[in-house]
């Protein structure tokens, strides 16, 4: 059985009462929060987050180190010797930095385990990559 | 090497082992040359398959200019005769892996698509 939370939302009166006709000619009365469930259900499955709980648990660890470094951010970006570079954080510290993002991954893991460590580089605004390229869906590749 | 028809246009395929980082768990997989990604992706089924530990998160924008934020996770790759440590890779519900700029950037890569035939070298 899994746990449960009660939350609160605020959404458009108009589109409320919408989503509730809708629910109540499809599914029938008090089926609405079913209805919200399987949406939530749906948008965090098809962007790839399975239900496991040990990858939920890294990710947690992963965006509490981010947050750290969110915190320091500002004076490592007016620090030269951290502008630009990448920088290891772990349990909240800065716990290493190199300019190559691999060199870092490897002399980290080496030194406190293949564990949650956010790596990222010190910079403006957050990385961005393209993978631009459109593919026309015949048929599964199989690996 | 021969491009794979496994594609319709055929593209240039190959299998190539990736590697948790600090352990010898592993898992083949076929990958699709794509000089259009700045980054390699790899399959969901990787990385719970080879259980890796995200370590990074990046903006991803598709063809479409789509945006979306995906963790990032660090594997080694053995492709043909070469090894490359600790690259940097996303996740992405697909069968294939798409290597992108990260990995063939450190390759001279010769695309002969009118022989349907390719090659990888390190000069």
């Amino acid at each position: 059985m899994c746990n449960m939370v009660k939350t609160t939302v605020e959404v458009d009166d108009d589109l409320w009462r919408r989503f509730s006709i809708i629910v109540l000619r499809e599914r029938g009365e008090r089926r609405k929060n079913e209805v919200i469930a399987e949406m939530l259900r749906e948008y965090v499955e098809r962007r790839g987050f399975r239900d496991d709980p040990q990858q939920l648990k890294h990710i947690l660890r992963i965006e509490e180190e981010r947050e750290a470094l969110l915190k320091v951010q500002d004076s490592l970006l007016r620090d030269p010797s951290y502008r630009g570079k990448y920088v290891a954080i772990f349990q909240g510290l800065i716990v290493g930095c190199d300019s190559d993002k691999g060199k870092l991954a490897k002399s980290v893991y080496e030194k406190y385990g293949y564990v949650p460590i956010y790596i990222e580089r010190v910079a403006p605004s957050e990385r961005h990559v393209e993978i631009p390229s459109p593919e026309v869906i015949r048929r599964e590749i199989q690996s | 090497m021969k491009y794979s028809l496994d594609y319709d246009p055929p593209a240039p395929a190959l299998k190539v082992r990736f590697n948790r980082p600090l352990s010898d768990h592993s898992m083949e997989l076929q990958v699709k040359i794509d000089t259009g990604a700045d980054m390699t992706v790899v399959p969901e089924r990787v990385i719970s398959g080879l259980r890796l530990i995200p370590a990074g998160r990046v903006s991803v924008s598709s063809f479409d200019g789509r945006e979306d934020r995906r963790y990032t996770y660090f594997v080694n790759i053995y492709l043909s005769n070469f090894e490359f440590s600790m690259i940097e890779v996303i996740g992405a519900r697909r069968s294939d892996v798409l290597l992108g700029r990260d990995v063939l950037n450190l390759l001279k890569a010769v695309l002969d698509g009118k022989d349907l035939d390719f090659d990888l070298f390190d000069p």
